[in-house]
């Protein structure tokens, strides 16, 4: 798919897990029809390694889609700490550990930076979004920008079917009745 | 190598979320693409010129019940036969 140039494309801030569903389905091309740039937290690097996509992820920087977004000062680290406390205590987090959760905190803070002018942020765990959504953050996940590449025609049921499958094959909890929903209600 | 799931042990996305999602996406671009639509018409002298004169008069409020007048009057003349 090539991404056409008279569409309006976004900035977005993206925890890791959006971005690994991508790998894991080819469907980084999408992502690039509705976004300009996706920033992530210097913290998430090591995720990306951790998880076996340092090559994908690093090739996305080298061409300017993915930024890698400068070191928080203090003040925004203090704020990240309290968001991984606060994503930490969520009952649908599943780690108790703050420290587990501070990655994500980071992305949350540096979406909120007014210079980025993100707006949304690409998230798939529950805990995070509820926490996000708190702070005012608009909110979506890799599902949601597949149902929306299928109601703008460029996935089929099948396509969609397809792709949250593969993620779900390499470990994803996407779930069987999510991914039908998603592809009966908004596949071509 | 493939690439390993992110937070195995984390709840995921329900159905609903996802058309929580799609929503919150749509708002997102809408955006984006007012932002660019104002930019480009507000920014062209002859708009410029129009909505000062208009605003003169004092018939408006403001730019906006301009633009959304006008737009109005558009598609009545538009729309009427003859």
């Amino acid at each position: 798919m090539t991404v056409p140039e008279d569409v309006d494309r976004i900035a977005a801030a993206s925890n890791t897990g959006p971005l690994l569903s991508a790998f894991q389905c080819a469907g980084v091309e999408l992502l690039k029809r509705y976004m300009v740039h996706i920033y992530v937290a210097p913290a998430q690097l090591a995720e990306f390694e951790k998880h076996g996509a340092s090559d994908d992820f690093q090739a996305l920087v080298a061409e300017d889609f993915v930024v890698i977004a400068s070191r928080l000062n203090e003040a925004e680290t203090e704020q990240a700490q309290i968001l991984a406390s606060r994503i930490a205590a969520q009952p649908t987090s599943g780690d108790p550990d703050p420290t587990s959760h501070l990655p994500e905190a980071e992305m949350l803070v540096i979406a909120m930076r007014p210079e980025l002018r993100c707006r949304i942020v690409l998230l798939d765990e529950k805990a995070a979004r509820a926490v996000a959504e708190e702070i005012g953050l608009r909110v979506t996940g890799f599902p949601g920008i597949l149902a929306r590449a299928g109601l703008d025609g460029l996935l089929t049921k099948s396509d969609i079917c397809q792709m949250l499958k593969l993620c779900q094959q390499q470990g994803t909890h996407y779930s069987d009745a999510l991914i039908e929903h998603v592809a009966e209600t908004y596949g071509r | 190598m493939g690439v390993l799931a992110h937070e195995p042990r984390a709840e995921l996305l329900a159905p609903e979320d996802v058309d929580r999602d799609v929503s919150a996406l749509a708002e997102a671009l809408l955006e984006q693409q007012a932002e660019r639509i104002a930019r480009n018409v507000l920014l062209r002298p002859d708009v410029q010129e129009a909505l000062r004169q208009l605003l003169a008069t004092k018939l408006y409020a403001s730019e906006e019940e301009i633009i959304a007048r006008s737009l109005r009057a558009l598609q009545v003349a538009v729309a009427s036969p003859g």
